[in-house]
């Protein structure tokens, strides 16, 4: 019952978190028109009485506002997403909002390029009337209006003028300054990031109340005890540590006598003979292994399952060599794996 | 106890049955490199890559022992792990490298190569001492491990079981073969049914039509399923632990993003069809990351007795003289050591006008970060089978950005490093539960591995260079842009490069997330903050069938029993794992080829 409790505040908990968090990304944010602070430079979420979306809440913005019974309104946040910025100001560390344009520069293009589509409209610009393409037979020469031209090579380097263009989210380093600088920009489009204020996060106080929640619901779960009981079937919640312990013992039981026997036994016959092991008790026995944890603590569970798991890679050996008929390796593996059992078996506190 | 030899090469090479083959090496080795090239090519084209190890794993049991009549199971074992831990590096690659292209920077291969090499080796060496924490004691169920022994033991499961995992491998294939519209020119979308794509089905517009119900199911919330048998038997061989996935999933996209739609928390230009989009770029994903890190970094603490008790048991089996299972810790420590020392002087070569102090805290940072990252991912697989590459390398370019006074081809080189290694820990531990299944002994895995992971970055990288030069020569440009191949993992990185530079990175959601996942991984269930924060970080497609392959495994257990689920059940799910993966290689060979 803890448990189911517990998993529940967990579940809950998260939830209200997650959506707390969510919130802090929110386009929006709430102003209070009561106050007299003024609201320039804050612009409208969204379309709000008759006021489109992006009207800078100037003076009289926020009077008509009042006027229409408004007592608070959602601004967007950051105010703006661009701003333009002269070239002389602090560029560097800033993230271009849109593609800028430098003119053109320029460009030898060498043999064996292809024409494309946009390399012929610069060939075109530069004033080039002809080229000289790679043919089937050699070289030939086709006029920039041949339809023909596009998806061609190149046979001759040439030099155009290419357009230079800065794309939209590039990052202004001092390298990238300098050339707007010299491309004679005066104004850049620069994005505004949105900066995270935890004053301004409204959700915060959730957020919290959530993490706590969560926190309430870890220490429910852990102060309840699994279902334990001696079923080594399990059926009735997981096997308890002494039904563990016996799955082991009997599994340890089972491959000491398989050992004993090995040696006159066939491929076809170990295999046979180990397949019910795994699904008797080593399957059972690692699904009910939280319990081993939970019971005697971490250490000594890895005392237990190494040498567990150890054995359990030694019978599967014993498998796979049985299947490729090396009866050999088979045997001395399947008697390897005894040693491992017993010593997780005794790892067991008493 | 078997004794073993004094010297652990001894423990490595002592074989009486047969295992560590030349023709499993070559085989390997040239499986390895085909599937690392092409896929690196594929990725960069089209986006798709893959793990290899169950491709692999086929493609053994075919050639050692169809055609050569000799491979035994552990000997295929051993192939498909040389092979997967040959190609895996792609993926770290080709999220980072072709940055450095698209933005024109000048770097060093040279650097640029150590590094990779480094972390590939790295990535095999930290998982050593996690092995038995994770395979032994938590017994992650790794499904691609899993489905991977599956085939591997197939042969000696009887014919019987044979056909159900080629059934299984049959239907992935025959349901993913109609999905692939762009090849075939015809798909599911045809069939004109209302919600069904090519690759999709659309089962929110079906609820919509419900009379009573419908109208509660808002448009912002989206149910749509990918037509991904691959997930529904990832999902079966998880099971139960498997349902905190899905309900991550249901957290992010039927609760918060609703809410964050109708509450008007998103800008008014974002329509209710792309809600769910907004919500999980910039709400979501970061908060599970942040989810990740946080119950990961709970699970390890919790998990210290237990990895101190392996630790010390190996330390043990080392004295004593016992057979060895791992590689011996000196191995890990040398590892580490060298490592260090590349990542130290990658980082002395790139950071310009930087200082030694930089460097050192730089390589120190990167390191310990590859093994937490390492540890994050192995786990994520171990428990789902899926890895989130692209979080971990948007973090780690983060941190690295700041350690490099925003420096992009430190960090992205830094970054290229530590995303090899974690992918090479996840695949790995991958290999390494196979091998726990089969009988393999770990110490050869762990050997082989390390001794041929540095031939995968030296493959990847070959391959970006090579198609780099000769986009350059063809359009004007190594990646992206004008050229035909968008290398869409690394141009969305990029992107996010230039964010985190201009300050936007959500460090305040990575943290929200990361408290709320330390917390949930306190609750004693394991692993909890990882698992809702890779559900809230995956897409709600592939989360849908997967969650249904869990049911469908609870179900059986509860019908059928434990012991037919697993002998029937699993060899199914890991036929439909593999068959997907199968076609869809060639699938992304026809693409490519064009």
């Amino acid at each position: 019952m803890k448990k189911t409790i517990g998993k529940l505040l967990l579940t809950i908990g998260t939830v209200i978190a997650g959506i707390a968090a969510a919130g802090s990304e929110k386009a929006s944010r709430t102003v209070d028109l009561s106050s007299a602070q003024s609201f320039a430079g804050e612009y409208l979420f969204e379309e709000t009485e008759g006021l489109a979306r992006g009207t800078e809440l100037t003076a009289q913005a926020v009077t008509d506002l009042r006027a229409a019974g408004l007592d608070a309104v959602s601004v967007a946040t950051p105010p703006r997403d661009q701003e333009a910025l002269g070239t002389s100001d602090e560029l560097e560390g800033r993230v271009l909002a849109s593609d800028v344009s430098l003119g053109t520069e320029a460009k030898e293009v060498a043999v064996g390029r292809t024409v494309s589509e946009a390399l012929l409209a610069n060939v075109v610009a530069s004033g080039i009337t002809s080229v000289e393409v790679e043919g089937p037979s050699g070289t030939e020469t086709l006029r920039v209006d041949d339809p023909k031209l596009v998806g061609r090579r190149l046979a001759e380097a040439i030099t155009v003028q290419e357009p230079v263009t800065l794309k939209e989210g590039r990052f202004i380093d001092a390298d990238v300054a300098s050339r707007l600088d010299s491309a004679g920009i005066v104004e850049v489009p620069v994005k505004i990031t949105k900066e995270f204020r935890f004053d301004r996060w409204e959700h915060r106080w959730w957020f919290l109340i959530g993490v706590g929640v969560m926190v309430a619901g870890v220490v429910v779960m852990r102060s309840g005890k699994p279902v334990i009981s001696e079923d080594p079937s399990g059926a009735t919640g997981l096997p308890g540590p002494a039904a563990l312990k016996a799955m082991v013992e009997k599994m340890t039981s089972a491959v000491e006598e398989l050992a004993g026997r090995v040696d006159s036994m066939s491929g076809e016959e170990i295999r046979g003979a180990l397949d019910p092991l795994f699904d008797q008790y080593g399957q059972p026995f690692v699904e009910g292994r939280e319990v081993i944890t939970s019971t005697y603590g971490g250490a000594t569970f890895a005392q237990i399952m190494g040498p567990f798991a150890s054995a359990e890679r030694r019978l599967n050996r014993s498998w796979s060599a049985a299947v490729d008929g090396y009866l050999e390796e088979s045997q001395e593996q399947l008697k390897a794996a005894v040693p491992y059992l017993r010593e997780a078996s005794a790892a067991f506190p008493n | 106890m078997t004794q073993g030899s004094k010297s652990w090469l001894a423990d490595v090479f002592q074989q009486r049955y047969r295992e560590i083959t030349l023709p499993a090496i070559v085989f390997g080795i040239v499986i390895g490199v085909v599937m690392n090239a092409a896929i690196t090519y594929s990725g960069l084209k089209i986006g798709f890559t893959l793990g290899g190890s169950a491709i692999a794993a086929v493609l053994g049991w075919g050639v050692l022992r169809g055609l050569l009549r000799k491979g035994t199971i552990i000997e295929n074992n051993i192939a498909q792990t040389i092979a997967s831990s040959v190609n895996t590096s792609n993926s770290g690659v080709i999220f980072t490298v072709p940055v450095l292209f698209i933005l024109g920077v000048d770097f060093d291969p040279i650097w640029l190569a150590a590094a990779c090499m480094a972390g590939a080796v790295l990535g095999v060496a930290f998982i050593i001492p996690v092995r038995k924490q994770m395979i032994d004691f938590e017994r992650l169920r790794f499904p691609t491990g899993t489905a991977v022994a599956a085939v591997l033991r197939s042969p000696g499961e009887g014919v019987k079981k044979a056909q159900v995992l080629l059934a299984g491998i049959f239907v992935s294939m025959l349901v993913f073969f109609f999905t692939q519209h762009g090849v075939l020119g015809f798909g599911y979308g045809d069939l004109g049914i209302p919600g069904l794509h090519h690759d999709s089905l659309d089962v929110a517009l079906w609820i919509r039509e419900i009379p009573l119900i419908g109208r509660f199911w808002h448009e912002s919330m989206e149910f749509t399923w990918y037509i991904a048998p691959f997930a529904i038997g990832a999902g079966f061989i998880t099971g139960r632990p498997g349902l905190v996935v899905l309900a991550g999933g249901i957290l992010a996209y039927l609760v918060i993003t609703p809410i964050a739609f109708t509450s008007g928390w998103m800008p008014p230009d974002v329509s209710a069809a792309d809600a769910g989009g907004w919500a999980r770029t910039a709400m979501n994903r970061n908060i599970g990351i942040g989810m990740l890190m946080g119950g990961a970094f709970m699970g390890l603490v919790f998990a210290l007795p237990a990895i101190t008790a392996a630790l010390k048991s190996m330390k043990r089996a080392e004295s004593s003289g016992a057979e060895r299972e791992e590689l011996p810790l000196k191995v890990l420590y040398i590892a580490v050591v060298l490592a260090f020392v590349v990542l130290f002087f990658a980082a002395r070569g790139t950071v310009a006008d930087g200082s030694i102090g930089q460097a050192l805290t730089i390589a120190a940072v990167g390191t310990a970060w590859m093994w937490f990252a390492g540890i994050v991912i192995a786990q994520c697989t171990g428990m789902t089978d899926w890895s989130p590459i692209s979080g971990m390398a948007l973090l780690t370019v983060m941190i690295c950005l700041l350690l490099a006074d925003n420096q992009v081809v430190p960090a992205v080189l830094v970054g290229a490093a530590v995303c090899v290694a974690i992918t090479l820990c996840a695949d790995m531990m991958q290999d390494l539960k196979t091998g726990h299944m089969v009988g393999g002994l770990p110490i050869r895995q762990q050997f082989l591995e390390m001794t041929v992971v540095w031939i995968g970055p030296l493959v990847c990288l070959g391959v970006v260079y090579l198609l780099a030069q000769k986009n350059m020569e063809q359009f004007g440009e190594a990646f992206a842009g004008n050229t035909d191949m968008p290398a869409a993992q690394a141009a969305a990185l990029h992107g996010a490069i230039d964010g985190i530079r201009g300050g936007s990175a959500p460090v305040h959601l990575f943290g929200m997330g990361g408290l709320m996942g330390a917390v949930l991984s306190l609750s004693g269930m394991g692993g909890l903050g990882v698992l809702v924060g890779l559900s809230m970080y995956l897409p709600l497609g592939y989360l849908l069938p997967y969650g249904l392959g869990c049911l469908i495994q609870m179900f059986c257990l509860k019908k059928k029993g434990p012991a037919w689920t697993e002998s029937w059940g699993v060899p199914f799910a890991a036929g439909l794992l593999v068959g997907e993966g199968l076609l869809g290689v060639v699938f992304a060979a026809i693409q490519v080829l064009g």
